[in-house]
């Protein structure tokens, strides 16, 4: 391998070798999702259509949008737990905003301002009472849920049919729909940060090895109330998509989404472990959810077969991506 | 995580405007680290822990390097590395010292303690037992790191 810094060509080729790395690495799950998606093309003739690929978008965004905040956090070897329960209570507080008459247009900034506070709240006590990310997001995932019927005047649904920022979950931009736009958006700025930002190598850092990271002066417990804080902004985004979508909200909005969430991260090529993984992975995750859900349905196969047929399909798919990369000796 | 970021872990902020890396720069320094220290790595990319303890051992120095460091403290910077590998990092420090860098250099291997050694400070059992200075007329040599070591003779204090 040539090693001259002078080339620019060559400078440019090989700094683009981290991001290549990455995408390769992604492509690991790719061949899955093909075949499924080639299954149920066979299967059916509705599944591949241009109106069908849209809606499996539409249906994988805000999975996308959940699934990319859970990234930064498996990333530094953490879970995530109280991502439904914080979309959940996020939508209904932006759904109240948005009845209140001088304060609609506070609606978004509402909800993600509450997603992030419940992050954060995950993030300090995780960074600095330095409790397990297991048990601080499994007690959110409770404590939030609880949250989220309280404010919605205790377990009623609170709908709003003049939703200010419905367009948000129901209109398109050149043929898009905006939740599509959105959950893009969100890939790319993860990518960012994880790839171009001091910030996203401290993340992957600290998954790698905390001991090393913190010696090697790195603010551990900053790079957790980051990761933990951009999880619930992250949840927060996606209950407003929520209740855009729906124009309305309740305490059970978002109940089990945290599993599709950790599912697709892992079905990404991210490591439980940290360190290791990318969002463009987890993209794909959420894809194969996304494409399984729809496909299934389309055939007709019962709601209680999809679990299982989508139970099996994770497992299967990790394992045979764990097989590669055993075989590929990386 | 990669070669490269764990090379230019430290420095990332003098590539950095913002926060944001300027990939180029960080790419530049890290290709550059990797020739001077003849680190043996496919790509930036490749993952450090897939690489053998002596290049492991040379991406750690590497890194601190990176810094600019007036003093340097390595402990036990060959442990687990194989004697082709040895070899270069002792070539290494010792270009570092001839460059002004003052190396402190912990090892329990004797035969690197003389052959690397300005000075040598023997401790045992948490102490500090005895100093070899060639500069006062002491002869650094295994038998006399030995004495200190095994408590035969004391430092006069």
């Amino acid at each position: 391998m040539s090693l001259s810094p002078e080339n620019p060509a060559e400078i440019k080729r090989q700094a683009s070798k981290t991001t290549r790395a990455d995408i390769l690495g992604a492509l690991g799950i790719l061949p899955v999702l093909i075949l499924i998606c080639i299954i149920f093309a066979v299967l059916s003739s509705n599944f591949a259509t241009p109106n069908n690929f849209i809606n499996v978008l539409r249906q994988a965004s805000i999975n996308v949008v959940l699934a990319a905040g859970m990234t930064f956090v498996i990333l530094t070897a953490g879970i995530d737990l109280s991502v439904g329960a914080i979309l959940g209570a996020s939508a209904v507080v932006a759904l109240q905003v948005s009845l209140m008459p001088e304060w609609g247009w506070a609606a978004i900034p509402a909800g993600l301002l509450a997603g992030l506070a419940f992050g954060l709240i995950n993030g300090l006590l995780i960074a600095y009472l330095k409790l397990s990310p297991f048990v601080v997001t499994l007690g959110a995932f409770s404590a939030v849920r609880g949250a989220a019927y309280l404010l919605a005047n205790n377990g009623q649904t609170v709908i709003n049919s003049s939703l200010g920022f419905a367009a948000i979950g129901n209109d398109s931009f050149l043929g898009v729909p905006w939740l599509v736009w959105i959950a893009l958006l969100v890939i790319l700025v993860s990518w960012f940060i994880l790839r171009r930002t001091v910030l996203g190598v401290h993340v992957y850092a600290v998954g790698g090895n905390e001991q090393a990271a913190r010696l090697t002066g790195i603010k551990v417990p900053r790079v957790l109330l980051f990761v933990y804080g951009f999880s619930g902004l992250c949840a927060g985004l996606a209950g407003v998509m929520s209740a855009a979508r729906l124009y309305s909200a309740n305490g059970i909005l978002g109940t089990g989404y945290e599993l599709d969430a950790i599912a697709a991260v892992v079905l990404g090529g991210t490591s439980l472990a940290g360190g290791i993984g990318s969002v463009f992975g987890t993209t794909l995750g959420a894809m194969i959810i996304a494409v399984l859900n729809n496909g299934l349905t389309i055939l007709g196969v019962s709601s209680f077969w999809q679990l299982v047929v989508k139970g099996v399909v994770i497992v299967i798919a990790v394992a045979v991506d764990r097989l590669r990369t055993a075989r590929a000796g990386r | 995580m990669a070669s490269g970021d764990n090379i230019a872990m430290n420095v990332l902020g003098d590539y950095a405007a913002a926060g944001v890396i300027n990939p180029l720069g960080v790419g530049q320094m890290v290709r550059k680290a990797i020739k001077d220290l003849s680190i043996r790595v496919a790509s930036p990319a490749t993952r450090a822990i897939s690489l053998s303890g002596g290049n492991q051992q040379k991406l750690l120095l590497a890194r601190w390097l990176a810094i600019g460091p007036k003093v340097l403290i390595l402990d036990e910077p060959t442990r687990g590395v194989d004697v082709g590998a040895k070899a270069e990092i002792y070539r290494l420090i010792g270009e570092l010292a001839a460059k002004g860098v003052a190396v402190v250099f912990i090892s329990s291997e004797l035969p690197e303690v003389v052959g690397m050694s300005d000075r040598v400070l023997v401790m045992r059992e948490g102490h500090l037992v005895g100093e070899l200075d060639p500069a006062r007329g002491d002869q650094i040599t295994q038998e006399n790191i030995m004495e200190y070591a095994t408590g035969v003779k004391a430092m006069e204090v």
